[in-house]
């Protein structure tokens, strides 16, 4: 099985850590990288209203920053809600943040499409807690 | 007219001559005043025969060189020959006083001037009338001396006539004013409660009262008020008489003089405003601080319900706070003070502190209320909390940012040890200086921004070419640098004083966002950075403009946010550029505004005062 990684943080830096972490855990992946909470919503928009489409390239991970200019994460999450379909049901979604303070994490826990909040960086160790959601055993 | 004189000379015959001549009193004297003719009633007046007065001097007329003014007069006119008319006094012969309505006449006969004095004795009226003016002089003297003032006035207290002059305004300007005019507003009550007694019961009313004088002297006064009747037995007037008892009130200088202070006190406060309100609620007292705070004068306010100076809006939680407060101060416990929102005479609403204390007087009880007002301290609140927000949010905006970087290193540095081939791991260790050199910027921008409170910071003149040169030199590293042309235009032709660091912080962060977002360069495009400084009128104009990407129309509102950072990912920044220069102009009082056309550029204009 092959999973889809969609990636969401406005520093280009992380989004390559994110991808080589994720790479590195040496199991079948394929991820999408985007600089802006923005643009992935258009591509989310974009494979729903393309129904015909096989759902191959519905993500099932997001890995979702907190802090970007124009979209926020929250934002994002508002505007995910919007075009939750059957389809983008089962998409699990991450927030990273390199913060730890208090109010973030307990705000991340209040969102019900959010599943989990990572602080940054993203590890071996953190990646292969999301694996294990998937009951995917990494061929390392 | 001309028919009547012309029939006039048939009908002055001798006869009717005659009868003028012996109904009235006529002399004709010559230029030196000696007698050429008398009649024989004037003679007759003067107790003497025409014989012994032809050829004598007029002793009425004097001589030309008598120095009396009249005389003077006299002789001026009728030596001009013109008619003089005037009042003349003299004695007869046996030593009579007499006062003549004289009229001298100059007429001209065969070249020689003479005069014809026409006489009438007011010996009679002119006594009368200087007796009658004694009287009159003798009663005045009398009214003023006395040491009453009395008034006569209607029902209303209109006054229609006085004895004296009351603290220097004329009689007649008194009349036509009221009573209530010049006593303090304090007294009103008892004045008026008495004049309508009088109206009403038609029997004199005698009753005493305190006022307080100029100097704030407590002043008692014994008061007769008794109606006036007409013909039919109607109350029409009253006369009103105010007598000074201060001095048999048995009150010592002492005492006198230390009312006098605290009432002095009092009426000057003008830091609190107090007010004293009797039981009723009604406001007895009022100061300075209370006539500047709500705009009421004394005259206004005394006798209104205190709730007239509490807001309407807030006049029902208001008086419940009262109320408790009166119940508490009824049980013996001190009362809260508390916040209430007051209402000015013209409408405007502000915040008091107001405490109330409970006073009493001769056994009645007063309320005496003290309140400050708090406008200020609480715009003051209100601008601390905002303040306080502002430094939650850098510190919690600069904690978070600040941890960015080292998180992105950290993880770099996480693959780095896992990297064996050495080409990719020379790639992570360009990242690694590139995440370091963000947060280093970052630390950097943060320590500017916390200057800007930092006030030990001198002000000196600035030299805006050095400063505009030194900037632009530092961003020559910038990769867009080279393509940019420079416009730079400084007009200030008297020295600018300020802090050069905030300045220099100001044009740093605009020319380096113009650099940052300048366009390419195109055969039809020229990335322009404009630098304009001009001083007039105090006020220093700093525009920087260039054309380059501009900011889109959405984001023009947030541009000055802390921690706002652009749209536009290809750029880097710290997000507190903008912030920072929106800091330092705020502190020196100017103003800042930006105009953007997305794809045309952006121009950055701000206004400084010049420090005082």
């Amino acid at each position: 099985m092959k999973l889809n990684f969609m990636l969401i943080d406005d520093n280009n830096i992380d989004l390559f850590i994110n991808q080589k972490i994720i790479e590195n855990s040496k199991i079948l992946s394929n991820i999408r990288a985007f600089t802006s909470a923005n643009s992935a919503v258009k591509y989310l928009k974009g494979l729903e209203e393309n129904t015909g489409i096989n759902n191959i390239n519905i993500p099932d991970v997001i890995f979702l920053d907190i802090n970007m200019p124009e979209m926020s994460g929250f934002k994002f999450i508002r505007e995910f809600n919007k075009l939750k379909t059957e389809k983008m049901k089962s998409i699990k979604i991450y927030m990273l943040s390199s913060s730890t303070y208090f109010k973030d994490v307990q705000k991340v826990k209040q969102e019900e499409t959010c599943i989990g909040y990572i602080v940054k960086p993203l590890t071996k160790e953190t990646i292969h807690n999301v694996l294990s959601e998937f009951n995917i055993t990494q061929t390392a | 007219m001309e028919a009547i004189k012309y029939n006039l000379p048939s009908r002055l015959n001798e006869s009717v001559l005659d009868v003028i001549v012996e109904n009235s009193m006529v002399s004709i004297v010559d230029s030196f005043g000696r007698i050429e003719y008398v009649n024989e009633s004037f003679c007759s007046l003067l107790e003497s025969n025409a014989s012994e007065l032809l050829g004598e001097t007029l002793e009425l007329l004097k001589s030309p060189r008598h120095i009396e003014l009249v005389y003077k007069n006299l002789w001026k006119s009728i030596k001009s020959r013109q008619k003089w008319n005037g009042i003349l006094s003299t004695k007869t012969s046996s030593g009579k006083s007499i006062t003549l309505d004289t009229i001298i006449v100059p007429i001209k006969t065969d070249n020689y001037w003479s005069y014809v004095i026409k006489y009438k004795d007011i010996t009679l009226h002119y006594n009368e009338n200087v007796k009658l003016l004694e009287r009159d002089n003798k009663s005045q003297t009398f009214l003023e001396n006395m040491p009453l003032h009395i008034f006569s006035i209607t029902k209303y207290g209109k006054i229609l006539d006085a004895n004296k002059k009351i603290c220097n305004i004329e009689i007649v300007d008194v009349i036509g004013t009221y009573v209530y005019d010049h006593i303090n507003p304090s007294c009103y009550e008892v004045l008026k409660n008495n004049i309508d007694i009088v109206f009403k019961d038609k029997i004199p009313k005698q009753f005493e009262f305190f006022d307080f004088d100029e100097n704030e002297r407590k002043t008692f006064y014994s008061s007769i008020i008794s109606p006036v009747f007409n013909n039919l037995g109607v109350v029409v007037t009253a006369t009103i008489c105010f007598h000074e008892i201060t001095d048999y009130k048995g009150l010592s200088e002492d005492l006198q003089y230390k009312e006098a202070k605290y009432r002095s006190i009092y009426k000057s406060l003008n830091v609190g405003i107090n007010v004293v309100a009797d039981d009723k609620g009604k406001i007895r007292e009022w100061n300075k601080g209370a006539k500047l705070a709500f705009g009421y004068s004394e005259t206004e306010i005394l006798g209104r319900p205190i709730t007239v100076l509490t807001s309407k809006k807030y006049r029902e939680p208001n008086i419940k706070e009262l109320i408790i407060a009166i119940r508490k101060i009824k049980e013996n416990q001190d009362a809260d003070i508390i916040e209430i929102q007051c209402l000015r005479k013209n409408g405007e609403e502000f915040p008091v502190e107001f405490t109330l204390n409970r006073l009493r007087v001769n056994g009645e009880t007063m309320y005496c209320a003290l309140m400050i007002d708090i406008t200020k301290r609480k715009s003051l609140e209100i601008k601390l909390n905002q303040k306080r927000k502002d430094l939650e949010q850098f510190l919690y905006r600069s904690a978070h940012d600040l941890r960015a970087p080292f998180s992105s290193a950290q993880g770099l540095v996480n693959l780095l040890k896992e990297e064996n081939n050495k080409e990719q791991a020379e790639v992570i260790i360009e990242m690694l200086s590139t995440t370091i050199n963000t947060g280093k910027a970052l630390s950097n921008n943060l320590s500017e921004a916390s200057m800007i409170s930092a006030k030990n910071y001198e002000d000196t003149y600035i030299n805006f070419h050095k400063t505009t040169n030194d900037v632009i030199e530092n961003l020559s590293d910038h990769e867009n640098f080279k393509f940019i042309d420079f416009k730079i235009d400084i007009d200030v032709q008297q020295p600018f004083k300020s802090k050069p660091e905030l300045i220099n912080s100001i044009f740093q962060n605009l020319i380096e966002n113009a650099v940052k977002y300048s366009k390419e360069p195109s055969e039809n495009h020229t990335p322009i950075i404009d630098i304009a400084v001009k001083y007039r009128n105090e006020e220093l104009m700093i525009v920087i403009s260039d054309n380059g990407i501009g900011i889109k129309k959405q984001c023009i509102k947030n541009i000055f946010d802390l921690y706002y950072k652009s749209c536009d990912k290809d750029v880097s920044g710290s997000g507190l550029g903008l912030y920072i220069v929106k800091s330092i102009v705020e502190s020196f009082d100017g103003n800042i505004k930006v105009n953007s056309d997305f794809n045309n550029g952006a121009c950055f204009k701000i206004h400084l005062p010049q420090l005082k």
